[in-house]
């Protein structure tokens, strides 16, 4: 059962949600601009849903509109501690001009991205990506 | 954050991918952190490496080059001792990087900067 909740006022195209499936996957959404602003949200909504321990998260980013640098770092972060706990992590990032600052950024060497959380649950069910720490 | 017009780039090609950071909201400083890779038995540095970008956000630096490619050995090397000894994430650009991210995002003065980067080089 997806779960969801935002940011409020001005914020509020901002949101989140997340759905937990079978083999201790879990996908989190986010949806409208990850900034400054809404990052206390995403990096607290990221990190509990680490704690939990899931073996696999896909990050789904086709509802991003636009992600700032502190956005990238709190993924990167999350990251991070889910390989260090033997956990995958992927990406979903479809929209140009996510795929645009991945690229900018290099990330797109850091993270496993993919074109649709279709294939990014195929990916972590395979097995495929990284599961070594980063950095 | 620096400011793109107050840093002595040493090549036309950083300065260009200074501003695409710039135009991101990505912070950025331009060769912040010295490694020293091999040392003499007095203690003497025989070997370092001064990665030209460090991205804080994302605690990764990025080398950047436009050597032809087959020059870029030595460069490499560091690149991996850098990775293996000190534990960052460093990440190598190539002048075929460069040229592929100004193509598929239009980014014209980058593009020009790595085209014309085969007779300099850049340092590192």
């Amino acid at each position: 059962m997806p779960a969801s909740g935002g940011s409020t006022d001005a914020f509020d195209e901002f949101r989140i949600e997340e759905e937990r499936l079978d083999r201790g996957t879990v996908v989190i959404a986010i949806h409208g601009d990850a900034d400054l602003r809404t990052a206390s949200e995403l990096k607290d909504r990221l990190g509990a849903a680490i704690d939990e321990g899931p073996t696999a998260l896909v990050l789904d980013l086709t509802g991003a509109t636009f992600l700032d640098s502190m956005a990238l770092g709190i993924f990167l972060g999350g990251m991070k501690r889910l390989q260090a706990k033997g956990g995958r992590f992927r990406v979903v990032a479809p929209r140009t001009e996510i795929r645009r600052i991945f690229e900018m950024t290099l990330l797109d060497r850091v993270f496993d991205l993919d074109a649709s959380r279709q294939a990014a649950l195929a990916a972590t069910a395979s097995g495929n990506g990284r599961v070594r720490p980063v950095g | 954050m620096e400011e793109v017009f107050e840093v002595a780039f040493a090549h036309p090609v950083e300065r260009e991918f200074a501003r695409v950071f710039d135009e991101h909201g990505i912070s950025w400083e331009y060769e912040p952190h010295t490694f020293v890779l091999e040392r003499d038995a007095d203690g003497t540095v025989r070997e370092a490496f001064t990665p030209d970008f460090y991205l804080p956000d994302f605690n990764l630096y990025i080398e950047c080059t436009v050597m032809r490619q087959a020059h870029t050995g030595r460069k490499r090397r560091k690149v991996q001792k850098a990775r293996e000894r000190k534990g960052v994430t460093v990440e190598l650009l190539f002048c075929r990087d460069f040229e592929r991210l100004a193509q598929r995002w239009s980014l014209e003065g980058l593009g020009r900067a790595a085209r014309g980067g085969f007779a300099r080089g850049t340092g590192g």
